[in-house]
């Protein structure tokens, strides 16, 4: 026969709603169970209890009692607290900055829409996953060896760190894009690399620019940690302060510390809200 | 902050040499301490280290498997059982908490958890530990707790607020355990012939260095280990202090990190001189990581060869300085669900009748086509239309013109089981501007990316300008491609970027090189001819405003602009007005007609509005459930025929 017209069909009586929900619950359920099993055992696992910090409330006053007031000579601790955060922050910024190519290559080759072959798009991800797994601290030895001492193996750490973390959340842009301009660009017959600078990278720019700041917050607070290891900054003032027990220019240095995240974010606020 | 360190060190270290000679540290600052509740306890052997805790650790299998390092046993010390006595007189808690430092380790040459690549020397440190806590566990007769921290800081801060009893500490950590903590003395590491261990802080040059004495390191770069370590910080500062140099201004102190990234630093050459404890000496050594033959004897150590190209072979008289230290250690696509239901829209508006009598409408017309060869033959119907494109009184096609620049015949696609297109013809001639209607999901989108490569082809072929893309490759494919050009209903512009810079990158498939890579880039003349393209849609004035910023309707016309800097000849338009209101919708197609009837290119477009194809349209194409059903100039659709498109609710229609 030719086209039939569908006849006005009756309303199904009573849709099976029940086994239905409970097709969809029991997966759900599941989840939920496995999820309460999971942090069961994590809370187990860290020893959590909310009575023993109750109860040792004594010790943290204490603690606090000691870092208050802070230490605030000028020339022995801020001073040279202020000088110690200027190079964590120099820091900081020279391995987010540095780490931007190599985090660009790596993002386009790691996206499997912009990438050119499967191969090299399993090569730049491993590559990326290894830069991320290996700690920046671990970097920062490595670099101690072939550099010596001093912040540029803390700059080398964060770098090398910096390009795997961001080099993936950018790839991740990319992946998440609107494929639509570079369908367009690719139907006047562009290459690649034309459709990665002129479709790929201006449309992602602003998430980029948003991610690389936050990256760079999140590195002035590395590279604190990296002075633990002798790439100097504030880390280590905070470091040697903790092992002699100064917890009164312990807390000079936290308001330091505190000072200049404050300020990078205020920053960072202000430019994402122009590029955007 | 070090002065603290220095006077801490200096107060206990007086009267002592701490270069080479004096007293062991070892009495005073290598302990285990034990606490009881609030009070420190008083276990009576304070004075006297030489004494046993646990006799039997000595023979412990796990510490005799680790003939390597003497410094694992457990020395004896106390009375015997002075802890027993404790958990006798009820004073100890439960359970027993021991806490070690994983940087200081107990006797193991223990690598921190930070040292790279040295997990065995760690295990070998944290089975010390182990070995400890179950003599504590047999002795004592009560369970023990071991964790293992990495810095005495917090065992001290824990300690002192009763939540730790017993705690290993390195020379350093004592001292501060001691002050804060009131911790006390119970036990000291020993060797194997239960001689309390010891060893000695050094500072260290490589052979052929000029330095000879402590004094000489003024302005020289010394690495240590990491603040607050005894053998990698206080004793050499002392060193430096009693060598008359202010550690603070005398030498460039650099802090490695730890004992092995000091010693790193010097045999890499990174430093003057470096602290090497014994310890770590000894380990580098055993792991072949240290030649001390490179560098100058000491600790009865050879003479390192000289280096042909550096200073005179001679012997050279070593900077060391060898202090006593206790225990610090070292080594330390899809979603289109969304749509609405093909048929919903249209049929209701175009209709004035029920749906049921414009099916019985357009039955007789469909047919006899549908059954001809199973597909529309449009050649037919197209020849008819292209005979009088004239509707527009534009330019004519150029004489020599034979065949239609686009021509599709039985184009076939399934995405997966689905069929999209099933035969589908489609002719398009230069100035000619022809409308595609049909419901969504009748396979429109998919027709016109199969022309222009975003989509392969199952069957059927493509004609672009009479050559077939299918039997072109490279350049040739690229450049027939390059003849049609693609208009979205999304537009796909670079919305961050100008007018003219979006134009221009329509020309990017005849750009090559770095020039290609950006607009700042472009060369002049593509500038130009974009701006000229820019002015065919009526936009020049806008060419330097962000797309952002444009309308909807510019943002169209723009994209337009961009297909012309294509050179295309043909310009495929996918529901280009589908967002736009009304008056930016006439705007649109009055130019897509333009661009066909005045600039002589052929033009489909895909519409939705009935009315807006039978005005600018010469042809109107019907397309149902991936089937042509019907090809013919405007005036001869009427709104049966149309209505029929939009009817069904299945995307597939029941066609016998
Ligand atoms: N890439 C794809 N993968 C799977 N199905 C697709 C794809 N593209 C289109 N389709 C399906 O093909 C059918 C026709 O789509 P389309 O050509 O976009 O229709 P129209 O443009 O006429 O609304 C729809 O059912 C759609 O879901
Ligand atoms: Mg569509």
């Amino acid at each position: 026969m030719a086209i039939t017209a569908p006849a006005p069909r009756p309303r199904p009586a009573a849709p099976p709603r029940v086994t239905l929900r409970s097709r969809r619950a029991l997966p759900g359920a599941l989840a939920l169970a496995a999820l309460v099993a999971v942090h069961v055992a994590a809370w187990i696992a860290t020893e959590f209890s909310l009575p023993a910090l109750a109860g040792g409330y004594e010790g943290m006053v204490g603690f606090m009692a000691e870092a208050i007031p802070p230490e605030l000579n000028w020339s022995e601790v801020v001073l040279p607290g202020i000088q110690a955060s200027l190079v964590t922050l120099a820091t900081a910024i020279m391995g987010t900055t540095l780490s931007i190519p190599f985090a660009l290559g790596l993002a386009v080759l790691a996206a499997h829409n912009a990438t050119p072959k499967v191969a090299v798009y399993q090569a730049a991800r491993s590559t990326l996953s290894f830069l991320r797994a290996v700690p920046d601290i671990v970097f920062a030895l490595i670099f101690v060896t072939a550099v010596g001492l001093g912040p540029f193996p803390g700059v080398l750490a964060i770098l090398f760190h910096n390009v795997g973390v961001m080099g993936k959340l950018w790839a991740e842009s990319i992946e998440e894009s609107d494929p639509g301009p570079v369908d367009a660009l690719r139907t006047s017959g562009a290459r690649r690399s034309q459709l990665v600078a002129n479709a790929v990278l201006p449309a992602v720019t602003p998430q980029w620019v948003g991610l690389g700041l936050y990256r760079f917050e999140v590195n002035v607070r590395s590279s604190l940690v990296l002075g633990l290891v002798g790439a100097g900054g504030i880390g280590f003032l905070i470091n040697g302060s903790i092992k002699l027990f100064r917890f009164d220019e312990l807390f000079t240095y936290i308001l330091i510390v505190l000072l200049m995240v404050i300020a990078v974010d205020q920053l960072s606020a202000a430019i994402r809200k122009r590029i955007t | 902050m070090h002065d603290a360190l220095d006077q801490l060190v200096g107060d206990r270290l007086d009267g002592q040499d701490p270069l080479d000679g004096g007293a062991p540290l070892t009495g005073v600052l290598e302990r285990a301490t034990h606490r009881e509740g609030r009070r420190l306890v008083e276990v009576g052997v304070a004075q006297d280290d030489e004494r046993v805790v646990a006799a039997e650790l000595q023979d412990t299998p796990a510490i005799a498997q680790t003939p390597r390092d003497p410094l694992t046993h457990l020395h004896a010390a106390g009375e015997g059982d002075d802890l027993h006595r404790l958990v006798a007189q009820g004073r100890v808690e439960e359970r027993l908490r021991v806490r070690a430092e994983h940087h200081q380790g107990v006797g193991g040459p223990a690598g921190g958890v930070d040292d790279v690549g040295q997990a065995v020397r760690c295990q070998r440190g944290a089975l010390a530990y182990t070995t400890l806590a179950g003599a504590l566990e047999r002795e004592l007769d009560c369970p023990v707790e071991l964790t293992i921290v990495e810095d005495y800081s917090a065992e001290v801060l824990a300690m002192e607020n009763d939540e730790l009893d017993i705690a290993q500490f390195g020379p350093l950590g004592f001292v501060f355990a001691s002050q804060r903590a009131d911790a006390q003395p119970v036990a000291s590491f020993a060797d194997a012939g239960g001689e309390l261990t010891t060893y000695k802080a050094g500072i260290w040059v490589p052979g052929d260095s000029p330095l000879q004495s402590i004094q000489q390191l003024r302005d020289r770069s010394l690495a240590l280990a990491e603040p607050g370590s005894t053998s990698g910080d206080a004793l050499p500062r002392l060193a430096l202090a009693k060598a008359g140099l202010d550690p603070e201004q005398d030498v460039k102190l650099e802090y490695a990190g730890g004992h092995p990234e000091a010693l790193l630093a010097l045999t890499n050459g990174k430093v003057d001189a470096a602290e090497i404890n014994t310890q770590q000496l000894k380990t580098s050594m055993e792991e072949g990581e240290f030649d001390p033959s490179q560098f100058p004897p000491d600790l009865g150590v050879r003479r390192r060869p000289q280096r042909p190209d550096h200073r005179p072979r001679q012997p050279r008289p070593r900077v060391q300085a060898a202090c006593p230290a206790g225990a610090d250690q070292p080594g330390s696509p899809g979603g289109r669900g969304g749509r609405r239901l093909p048929g919903r829209r249209g049929a209701r508006p175009a209709g004035s009748g029920h749906p049921r009598d414009l099916r019985a409408a357009v039955r007789p017309r469909a047919d006899p086509r549908a059954h001809r060869g199973g597909r529309l033959a449009m050649g037919v119907t197209v020849r008819t239309t292209s005979a009088a494109p004239a509707a527009g009184g534009g330019k004519q096609a150029p004489a020599g013109d034979a065949g239609p620049q686009l021509s599709i015949r039985g184009l076939t696609k399934a995405f997966g089981q689905r069929t999209v297109l099933r035969g589908v013809d489609l002719e398009v001639r230069r100035g000619e501007c022809v409308t595609v209607l049909g419901a969504n999901g009748s396979g429109k989108s998919t027709a016109l990316r199969c022309v222009v490569g975003l989509a392969e082809p199952d069957e059927g072929y493509i004609r672009i300008g009479g050559r077939m893309v299918s039997g072109l490759r490279g350049a040739q494919l690229a450049a027939a491609r390059r003849e049609a050009a693609m208009v979205f209903q999304q537009i796909h512009l670079v919305r961050r970027r100008t007018a003219l810079d979006n134009v221009c990158c329509g020309a990017l498939g005849r750009l090559r090189g770095a020039r290609s890579l950006t607009p700042l880039a472009f060369p002049g003349e593509l500038r130009d001819e974009a701006m000229g393209c820019l002015d065919r849609v009526g936009l020049a004035d806008r060419a330097s405003d962000r797309v952002a910023d444009l309308s909807g309707g510019q943002q169209q016309r723009v994209a337009v602009a961009r297909a012309l800097c294509q050179r295309a000849s043909i310009i495929l338009a996918d529901e280009p007005v589908a967002a736009l209101d009304p008056t930016a919708a006439e705007q649109v197609m009055e130019l897509l007609r333009r661009l066909a009837h005045e600039e002589h290119l052929a033009v489909a477009v895909v519409l939705h509005q009935p009315a807006l194809a039978r005005r600018h349209s010469d042809r109107i194409v019907g397309l149902l459930g991936g089937r042509v059903t019907f090809n013919r100039a405007p005036a001869e659709v009427d709104d049966a025929t149309v209505g029929a498109l939009y009817t069904y609710t299945h995307e597939e229609p029941r066609v016998a």
